[in-house]
């Protein structure tokens, strides 16, 4: 079994990269269009703020006793993303990181439709202004975690 | 572009940081490891590009994110 570290390092290296396409490839748009162009978070906020996510998965783990053999990407993507978009005061939008987890989602068979992502990312974004209208950072990854999760019972108990 | 390597990653925050529930010969396993790049390759591609089905997903993707 490949080394958990690794594993993390990976997932992290993984969805950094996706993320920083995802906006290259909006920003095709925002240039032909004219209008401002998204901006990928620098290289340091990067990295701080994917060691914050190293060091809470391990305050998650204790808290909920959760035995770590695969790196869930739902959970450490969704928690770099709502930091990172946070940490850079906005400088693109939320709805990238869905669609990134949306992305990753279709490994396990199906998707869900734009409307929907537009409506998670909607409400991850009211975190830390209208808490109580928000799912927070673990609402957002717990959302693509059990869609993950069903579309396998699906497939195996139609 | 952000233009980084998975081994500037590993420096900045992995090295330093405890991780939770590794069993001691897990943890003696970590101590230098290379990454696996063949396990890398198949996750982003072997000159970090995406394969073709990824691609066409980010960018059918862009216009929905940049209208919001």
């Amino acid at each position: 079994m490949k080394e958990y570290k690794e594993k993390l390092l990976k997932t992290v290296f993984a969805f950094l990269k996706s993320l920083d396409h995802q906006i290259d490839k909006c920003n095709e748009i925002t240039k032909m269009l004219g209008i401002q162009p998204l901006v990928m978070p620098s290289k340091e906020i990067c990295f701080r703020e994917a060691q914050w996510v190293a060091q809470h998965l391990s305050k998650h783990v204790k808290e909920y006793g959760v035995v770590q053999k695969e790196i869930d990407f739902f959970k450490v993507s969704a928690w770099l993303g709502m930091r990172l978009w946070h940490e850079s005061g906005k400088s693109f939008p939320l709805l990238a990181v869905v669609s990134i987890l949306n992305l990753e989602l279709r490994k396990s068979g199906r998707i869900l439709d734009n409307a929907q992502l537009k409506k998670i990312a909607s409400m991850a974004g009211n975190d830390g202004c209208k808490d109580e209208l928000a799912i927070g950072m673990n609402g957002l990854y717990m959302v693509f975690r059990s869609c993950y999760r069903l579309n396998f019972i699906t497939k195996t108990n139609p | 572009m952000l233009d980084f390597s998975v081994e500037q990653l590993r420096v900045t925050i992995l090295d330093a940081i405890p991780l939770p529930n590794l069993s001691e010969e897990q943890q003696l396993c970590s101590n230098g490891m290379i990454p696996d790049l063949q396990e890398f390759r198949d996750r982003i591609g072997s000159d970090g590009l995406f394969s073709s089905e990824e691609q066409e997903y980010f960018q059918n993707q862009a216009l929905m994110i940049v209208q919001g």
